[in-house]
Parts: structure tokens; sequence; C-alpha cells
């Protein structure tokens, strides 16, 4: 397997249509193979045969329900998993307890959102298999490139090093890059405490990594402040 | 309990009224009568102006006109007893009256009758003068006592009144207490009842025939809320059901038209039309869920998951969510407002359930005004909780949000959003206002006050 796309994937539904739609809107994002089931007894003879490297489970079941097939599933393989659910009750269920779920998805949905959300878990999974970890460990922006893993900052003339807060700010932004990070998150990356009473702390670090990441540091093009949420790693910038 | 012991404190100073009332209203009728009906009692000056009245003249006695008159206004005979024994003179003297006298006789009927005539007496210069009444008309009593008793008598009124009324008082309170008694069990049992408990009274003594009724009417209730919750429940777990079951379908439309959306061997407008079904689907999608929630919230079937959470930080991550995820951009913005204070705020809350609330406006801000807005969620500290609030600088609320009645009401073209949010506060033990700024647009407040 070279990319994600060359994944093998489980689909279990008891709806028949349902998987035919899914099939279709997983190969026309480029997953290549993608396997079905519509009750739990089939799920596991597929997975015992095949050995998928992702599986979307649907929760009610004709003969079961997709809780206890994945904890089965757990017990001999660490692949992926993405619940589908069909009702609101679950939710609670999959955010409460810590089933070992990789996400979740209700139906009904949009194709986008499952494609993103099952990429995302199987890109976090395989990437570091796939790719060589010095590759993806370094941050760009213009002219400043970030090694993460020694925490150098380095400029086309000078070299300065991350401290561990500014280094745990940044990784916290560059996960999230292109997005608004809250306040309250980045807060509980460095400090993992609440953000009350870190409000200028907080301040006080983005300027300092400014200093560092920036030209020039009172106009900031990388790293922005929004207003009242957060702050914000621009994604691309040209 | 408090209502109750107000029951018998007024039964008892009513009781206590009525005795005092009493006490007051015989003394009023017995003086009255004792006014209006005086003892016969011929004073001494009477028969003595009729003895004056009787002269002698010679050996002839006569009685002049005043004393006639007076007489015959009260006496019906008279006899003057001379010295020696003898009646000396005599008027209207019935024969059964003797005519000789001794001093015995004389002692003896002085002050009592004379063969059963009712007599009065003067001592005159000429002998003894009698005076008598018809048979039967006048009852003599002589009250002999000491003076001590005498002159005790005004307080013994006094003392006997007062007896009166602090034995009704008594009286009073012993009832009222044993009034307390019976109908304490009672009084816990009708409050039972309001609480829809099942009430097993002792159906013995006085109130027993009550307390029956009671127990019966308990579980006649306790069915009645049995049979009612039975339904709430299977009408909660119906739309349950629906909403499940059209999830499967909605998928597929969901699905394909946002395949055929992105579909490049499509016309333009033909992309348009599957991505106005997308669209839809997606507003069938909210309005099911909201449904759903709406009537769980409706019949409390929904259970609260309360943890302690940081508002602020809510918020902050509701708004970050719309720009990152939900791709917020023109026309339409949101911004964000919190106060250091509220930074510091936790609330013990549902979260899902707040985060619904918030999105819940949110959305309707940006369904509302389809040509874009500006749209400023703010959170500050109040008292002991805070106050959310999301406005937006569109068209505002219709007149019959503004109402801001306490009780949800359904308002078409609002689906069940505002009933969810006002639902929502009410389990939280707040409160949701809507008004239209005079700065123009809308603004709603979610105002928690733990």
């Amino acid at each position: 397997m070279k990319t994600i796309f060359e994944s093998t994937l489980l689909v279990v539904d008891d709806e028949p249509e349902i998987l035919i739609m899914l099939k279709k809107i997983l190969n026309q994002a480029g997953f290549s193979s993608v396997l079905t089931a519509n009750c739990c007894q089939q799920a596991r003879e597929i997975f015992g045969a095949e050995k998928p490297n992702g599986v979307i489970l649907d929760i009610m079941l004709p003969d079961g329900d997709g809780f206890s097939l994945m904890q089965e599933f757990r017990l001999k393989s660490n692949v992926p998993m993405l619940f589908l659910s069909a009702r609101d009750e679950d939710e609670n269920r999959l955010l409460g307890l810590g089933l070992g779920a990789d996400d979740y998805i209700t139906k009904p949905f949009l194709p986008r959102e499952l494609v993103l959300r099952l990429s995302g878990i199987l890109r976090r999974v395989y990437q570091p298999i796939l790719m060589p970890p010095s590759q993806d460990e370094c941050l760009v922006l213009g002219n400043v490139t970030v090694n993460f893993k020694s925490g150098v900052v380095q400029a086309r003339d000078r070299e300065k090093t991350l401290t561990a807060k500014e280094h745990a700010l940044l990784k916290k932004l560059w996960d999230n890059q292109g997005n608004i990070v809250t306040s309250d998150n980045l807060c509980h990356s460095a400090w993992g405490d609440d953000l009350y009473g870190y409000e200028n702390t907080l301040m006080v670090h983005i300027r300092r990594l400014r200093e560092k990441i920036e030209e020039d540091p009172s106009q900031p093009k990388y790293l922005l402040t929004v207003r009242g949420m957060g702050y914000k790693l621009v994604k691309d910038i040209n | 309990m408090k209502s109750l012991r107000k029951i018998i404190i007024c039964s008892i100073l009513l009781t206590a009224t009525i005795s005092l009332l009493l006490v007051v209203v015989n003394i009023i009728f017995t003086a009255n009568w004792a006014i209006k009906n005086p003892s016969v009692n011929h004073s001494k000056y009477d028969v003595g102006e009729i003895a004056d009245g009787l002269t002698n003249i010679d050996g002839t006695y006569s009685l002049n006109e005043t004393a006639t008159a007076q007489f015959d206004a009260q006496y019906s005979w008279a006899m003057l007893i001379g010295q020696n024994g003898n009646v000396v003179w005599s008027k209207n003297l019935p024969a059964d009256i003797p005519l000789t006298y001794t001093l015995t006789d004389i002692a003896t009927f002085t002050r009592w009758y004379l063969n059963d005539y009712p007599v009065s007496v003067w001592g005159s210069p000429d002998g003894l003068m009698v005076m008598g009444e018809p048979k039967g008309s006048i009852w003599k009593y002589p009250i002999t006592s000491t003076e001590a008793t005498i002159s005790q008598v005004p307080s013994y009124i006094g003392g006997f009144l007062i007896l009166n009324f602090v034995a009704a008082l008594i009286l009073a309170l012993l009832l009222g207490s044993w009034l307390y008694r019976k109908l304490k069990p009672l009084y816990e049992g009708i409050t039972a009842l309001q609480k829809k408990e099942t009430i097993i009274l002792p159906t013995k003594g006085v109130t027993g025939e009550v307390a029956r009724i009671l127990n019966e009417t308990s579980v006649v209730l306790k069915e009645q809320g049995k049979r009612l919750e039975d339904r709430d429940k299977t009408r909660t777990e119906w739309i349950a059901g629906v909403s499940h079951d059209i999830r499967t379908p909605l998928s597929m439309v969901m699905g394909y038209s946002s395949q055929l959306e992105t579909n490049p061997n499509l016309l333009p407008a033909e992309q348009d039309q599957a991505k106005i079904i997308r669209e839809q689907s997606q507003r069938i999608k909210t309005l099911v869920a909201d449904l759903n929630i709406a009537s769980k919230l409706e019949y409390e079937m929904q259970p609260l998951h309360l943890s302690n959470v940081s508002p602020a930080a809510m918020v902050r991550s509701i708004a970050a969510d719309y720009i990152n995820n939900n791709g917020l951009s023109d026309p339409y913005s949101i911004s964000l407002e919190a106060t250091e204070a509220s930074n510091g705020l936790t609330l013990l809350c549902d979260e899902e359930l707040v985060h619904r609330a918030v999105t819940n406006l949110i959305d309707n801000s940006i369904r509302h005004n389809g040509n874009g807005c500006i749209i400023n969620v703010s959170i500050m500290k109040h008292q002991d909780g805070c106050i959310i609030k999301i406005s937006d600088d569109g068209k505002g609320y219709p007149p019959e949000v503004l109402e801001n009645s306490d009780e949800p009401v359904f308002l078409e073209n609002h689906g069940l959003g505002l009933i969810i949010i006002r639902r929502i506060m009410k389990l939280h033990g707040g409160k949701a206002t809507f008004e239209n700024p005079s700065s123009g647009g809308c603004s709603a407040s979610l105002i928690f006050y733990q």
C-alpha cells in the first residue's frame, strides 16, 4: 500500500441500497477496494478472510449491533473504524464511552463529509507508515522553515530554537492549519489547563512565537489573531 | 403543614371570639331584661305617703285624694291596726282578714303574707298601717347574707365572667388540637396526592370516610399518570422510530443529489437543481432531528447529562466551528466577545443541549437572512450565572417571537427551533428572551442563573 486510497475497506450496513451508494461514493473518491456486508455474520467472514485496512460500521444490524461487532474486531486488529449511526441516542454512547471507535458520522450524511472523515482517520493511522517522518515534521512558512523534531526555526540568516510551550502551541496550530484554534484549545495543549488566568500568558507566548516565525511580528502574515476566538495558522500564502 | 395550622388557629380564634361574644350578649340581654322588668318593690315611701294621707279628725279616719289615687293604683286593700291590736280603719278589707291582732300575729305577717295576701306595712302615729295586694300576685323572698359575702359579689361576677372566657378558650384549644390531629393525616395525604404519590391513610375514626376517598383518588391518579406517561413514551418512541426510519432514504437522497451536484457531465442548471435537492434534504434532516429532540424534551424523556462546562470556551469553539467546518463566509460573518470574567465561569449543564441552543440561534440568523448578516455571539457574567447573547444585523424577529412567554408555543415558519431553545433553557432553570434592538437586527439571550 503506497497511499491510503489503496487500502481495502469494509462497509457494513443492513440496507443494500446504502451499501451500493457507499461503494459508489468511495470508489469515486478514489478508494478502489471496497467490500460490503449486510449483517454481522457476513462482516465477520470478510473481516477474517480479507483483513481490511478500515471499517465503516452501521450500529443497527439484523443479527447484532455495531458496538459489540467492533469490540469483537478490536480483539483481533487495530484497524481504524468509523461508525455510521442512524439514531441521535447513539451519539451519547459514542461520545461518552471510549469505545475505541475512531470517529462517527450520523445518517443522513453528505458524501463529502464521509470521505473527509474516513481519509482523516486513515491518514492518521497509516501516514507515519507510508511517509518518511523527516519530511512530515517540517513546516514551511515563506522563507522560514520550522523543524518540529529539533524544535529549530530556520530563517534566511538566522536560526532560533522554540521553547517547549512555543513548540506545543505551534504544533497545535499546525495540526489545524487553515482553521481557527480557540484560545482554550491552545491553552490545553500548552498548559493542560483552562484559559482562565492564562489569557495574558498566552498572548505573550504568541508574540514571542511571531518574533521567531514572522518577518514583521507587528504585522503577522502567518500566525493570525481571530478576535474573540483564538488564533489561526494560514494554510497557503502566495 | 402551614395552611393546616392556619385553619386550626383560625378556628380557635373564631371559637374564642364566639364565646366572648356570647358572654357580652348575655350581659346585655340580662341588663336589658332587668331594666324592662323591675322587681315589684313598692318603695317604703309609697306606703309611707299613703299612710300619711290618712288623717284622723276626731276619731274619724279619711284618706285624702292623692293618697287614694296612689292606693288604688297599687293596692287592693288597707287597714290601720290601732295600738290595742284592733283594726281602727280599713278599706276594701277582704272578709277573711281578722279584725284583731296579737303581737305574735303582727310579727308573723309584717314582712310576709297575711292569710296569703302579700302585705306591706308602715308605722304611723295611730298604729300600724297594713296594705294588701291580691293573693298570688307577689313573690317575696328575703335575702340574708353576711356583709363579707355581699361585698365580694362584684368580684365574684367578674371572676365568673373571666372563668367563662378561659374555659371557652381552653375548650377551643382542645377542640382545635383535636381537629389538628384528625386533619393532619388528611392534609399530608392531599399534599402527597399533589406529588402524585400513592397514599394509604388510616380509614378509622371521624375522618375515615374522607381518608378512604383520598386513598382511592390516589390510586386513580396514579393509574391515570401512568397511562399518560405510557402514552407520552409511546409517542416519543414513535417519533424516534420515524426519525430513524427516515434517515436511510434521506441518506440516499442526500448522497446521490450531492454526487449529481458535482457531476461534470451535467449542465450547470441541472447541477443547480441537484444542489437544491441536496440543500432541501439537509433541511429535512434538521427538521427530523429537531422533531425528535423536541418530543423528548417535551415529554422529559431526554435525560440530562450534567457536567461542569466553561460556557465561554464552548461559544468560542462553536463560533470557530462555524468558520472552520461549516465554511461560514461572505456574505455572512461571525464574531465573538467574551468578557474576562466570563472566562473563569463554569456552568453545570448538559453541554450537548446548550450547544444545540446556541447553534439553533446561529442557524436561525443564517436561514432567515438570505442576503447575509453579521452574527455576534457574546458571553458575560450575570449574577452567579451568565448570559449568552446571539445577535445579528438582519431583518429582526417577527412580532410573534418577541412575546417572551415562558410557555413554548409553536410558531409557523420557525419550525421547532425556538421551542427547543426555550425547553432547553427551562430544563437548566434559566430562560430565553428575544428582542429586536433599536439599532436593528435581532438579539436572543440565553440566561443561566446558577
